[in-house]
């Protein structure tokens, strides 16, 4: 008889698990279709290095990057190369000259950025970035700006997506007031929940 | 001429069980990923519909790599008679009243026959590439084929005894008026789906190639054309099981509730393929939902489980039998 | 090579509208296995977590034909090589690529497949490029790349395939 019940109880249990995968069989479908629409990115990922560059005054268009090696130091896998030249600005020292990432290193930790004491790269929002060969991997990241978009063009399909302009501690504010918010409203639920569970 | 006509039946039957496997290999993936709430292969031709063309192409295109120490002839002969033995089972499956090969009057017979020597190209397949692998899982795969053989048949021969003959034709022919032998032989239905999923190896009793065990199972060794024949068969062998299915339990071509002789063949022929391919429907369900036995649970399954019930229904059946006629 | 001989080309290419032949037959093999890429079914680290993400609903790389997983490397087209070569694995690697048959694909996926990536330095169990091994078609940097990224490298080979096409693949490759 035990024999028998587990037959059944087993037999049973397939019979959920196919229904399970049934219903799921007409649920709206999960996939992103990727070359077409990309999943929007959340403020915060991390892409690949990109270099900002002065957008008003004399120097428009000049990088920021004023070639302080605080990122080059800094990076855990010494990826960057950075040579200078003298400023055109009279009251700043130099201007880098090339700024050469090396993507067959870098592993996108964001510590370069949060070296940098000019906001003059930021990790922007490229993923898709796929070579044929390891010679092309040094990226110069920098000249001019004219350069350095034609580049850009040549070497990837354009995202769309914005550069990522808030950097590190104004980010963690947003999220702390999210995480209150949520935690607050958290707090409601359970304060509605609790009456209903006491009169069952 | 009789010999022109019959190698013309093999040329056109051909034609169309390749064709059936494109659509199944296609439907597989398609299944698989619905329940997976993926999308599935959708780029290559209108909705994807060319991916196993592709795929096929591609397998032909491989290099056919054949290790130095392997048995020569039997690596050769595995994949084929992996195919031909499926294949030839549909010789005796009616499609339609007149439609049909050849009716046998021990079809069903053959067709168990057929099914079992599938076992051999297994075990050559095993043994000819010289790869411990392989030959592992081409000893469960003979355990498994050989002890699943047993619940397979003796759930069927309820049928028989029910029908009194072992003709696939006059077996549907009895099914007229909606009298399926599934109402009749529930049990017997129910067991020989299992036992024919075990046969076809297909997941959750894929273990002869139990991906994550063994790393390809029986064909590990076996690339390009050699293995197209292997996935080949693979599908024949459903392609078969869920005609045998239809055939036996499911009353064939028949229409229930209906006087079928009115009903032109063609909508008959379209009414066996729309239950084998439910059938096949169901078993692509089970692969998808169903996680991979172990290999001792299997035996014990088999043995313990499909075996005892297979008897009892095959005694209960008896006994009704007789109790009617007299 | 399968039904076509390498040997037999040359010999073809010879007759009168040879060529045409060869490159029609070339188109056909080309879009079939550009179209169906089945990768091997191994990870070496962390990226191996990214490539099964790929795989899975959100992603879903059997849009184009590439979620066959094969576990054995007889029925392999491409290889991902997700994660960090050690030199311990480094020989297996060798192994598996050599045991795929032509025509086979490498995508680096991670920058440690790439050239050691965060072991550049100071380090001495691991690789320094899996393309030191293997020849390599598709570099693919990001730690790890998103899964978007690894069906991006996916689309970048099948360009490749179609441009260099099957039956000539090799003497495309030493030119
Ligand atoms: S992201 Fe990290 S590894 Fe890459 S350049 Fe910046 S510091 Fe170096
Ligand atoms: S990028 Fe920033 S930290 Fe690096 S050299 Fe330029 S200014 Fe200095
Ligand atoms: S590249 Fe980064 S994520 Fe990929 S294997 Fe190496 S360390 Fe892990």
């Amino acid at each position: 008889m035990r024999f028998l019940i587990d037959v059944f109880k087993g037999l049973w249990s397939l019979f959920v698990g196919l229904g399970v995968t049934f219903k799921y069989m007409f649920r709206k479908k999960t996939t992103v279709q990727y070359p077409e629409i990309k999943k929007p990115l959340a403020d915060r990922f991390i892409g690949y290095v990109k270099m900002m560059y002065e957008t008003e005054g004399e120097f428009a268009g000049h990088t920021k990057c004023v070639a302080c090696m605080a990122c080059v130091v800094v990076c855990p896998v010494s990826c960057i190369q950075v040579t200078h030249d003298k400023h055109p600005d009279p009251t700043k020292k130099r201007i880098a000259n090339d700024f050469i990432l090396d993507y067959t290193k870098c592993e996108f930790c964001n510590l370069c950025v949060e070296a940098c004491n000019f906001d003059a790269i930021i990790m922007g929002h490229d993923y898709e970035l796929s070579f044929y060969d390891r010679a092309d991997m040094d990226m110069i990241l920098v000249k001019d700006k004219k350069y350095n978009d034609d580049l850009y063009a040549a070497s990837r399909r354009q995202t769309g997506s914005e550069y990522r302009p808030i950097i590190a501690p104004r980010e963690r504010e947003i999220v702390d007031v999210i995480n209150k918010r949520e935690h607050e409203e958290r707090l409601k639920k359970q304060a509605e929940k609790s009456p209903a569970q006491q009169s069952e | 001429m009789d010999v022109i006509l019959g190698l013309l039946y093999v040329v056109i039957l051909f034609s169309l069980v390749a064709v059936q496997v494109l659509i199944l290999v296609f439907m597989e993936r398609k299944v698989s990923a619905w329940i997976q709430s993926r999308i599935g292969p959708n780029r290559v031709g209108p909705w994807g519909l060319l991916q196993t063309t592709a795929d096929i192409i591609k397998l032909i295109t491989k290099e056919n790599i054949r290790n130095i120490q392997s048995d020569k002839v039997i690596f050769f002969l595995a994949p084929i008679l992996a195919f031909v033995a499926p294949f030839a089972g549909f010789v005796t499956i009616p499609v339609a009243e007149n439609l049909g090969i050849q009716d046998l009057n021990m079809g069903a017979v053959y067709v168990f026959a057929l099914g079992s020597s599938m076992v051999f190209s297994v075990i050559w397949a095993g043994y000819g590439s010289n790869n411990r692998y392989a030959l592992i899982g081409a000893m469960r795969s003979a355990a498994q084929m050989i002890s699943y053989e047993i619940p397979l048949v003796t759930s069927v021969l309820g049928v028989f005894l029910i029908a009194g003959t072992l003709s696939m034709r006059e077996i549907v022919a009895l099914q007229e008026s909606g009298t399926w032998y599934v109402i009749y032989q529930p049990l017997g239905f129910i067991l020989f789906l299992v036992a024919a999923t075990a046969e076809a190896n297909r997941a959750p009793f894929d273990l002869p190639e139990a991906e994550s065990e063994l790393v390809a199972g029986f064909h590990t060794e076996y690339s390009g054309m050699k293995f197209a024949f292997f996935f080949l068969a693979e599908y024949t062998e459903m392609l078969v099981a869920c005609s045998l299915m239809t055939v036996l339990f499911l009353g064939g071509w028949l229409i229930p509730f209906v006087d079928n002789s009115q009903i032109p063949w063609w909508i008959h022929i379209f009414v066996f393929i729309f239950k084998v391919y439910s059938m096949i429907f169901l078993m692509m369900w089970f692969r998808w939902t169903f996680p991979r036995l172990r290999v001792d649970h299997l035996m014990q399954f088999g043995w313990k489980v499909l075996l005892p019930f297979a008897l009892v229904n095959l005694v209960v059946t008896g006994a009704v039998a007789l109790w009617l006629k007299s | 090579m399968g039904v076509v001989n390498e040997d037999v080309f040359p010999k073809i290419e010879k007759f009168p509208g040879g060529e045409i032949v060869i490159t029609s037959i070339d188109k056909i093999f080309t879009w079939g296995t550009k179209n169906s890429l089945w990768p091997l079914g191994f990870g070496l680290a962390c990226c191996a977590i990214e490539m099964m993400a790929t795989m899975m609903s959100k992603f879903d790389m059997s849009r184009f034909g590439a979620e066959v997983m094969r576990a054995s490397p007889r029925q392999a087209d491409l290889m991902i090589v997700a994660g960090t070569v050690t030199e311990k694995m480094a020989p297996r690697v060798k192994q598996l690529y050599d045991q795929m048959p032509e025509p086979k694909y490498v995508i680096a996926m991670g920058s440690c497949a790439i050239g050691g990536g965060p072991f550049y330095y100071d380090s001495y169990t691991v690789v320094k490029g899996v393309d030191q091994l293997v020849p390599v078609d598709v570099y693919l940097p990001g730690c790890p790349p998103r899964p978007e990224a690894l069906i991006d490298g996916l689309l970048q080979l099948q360009k490749k395939i179609a441009k260099e096409g099957v039956l000539r693949k090799k003497s495309v490759v030493e030119d």
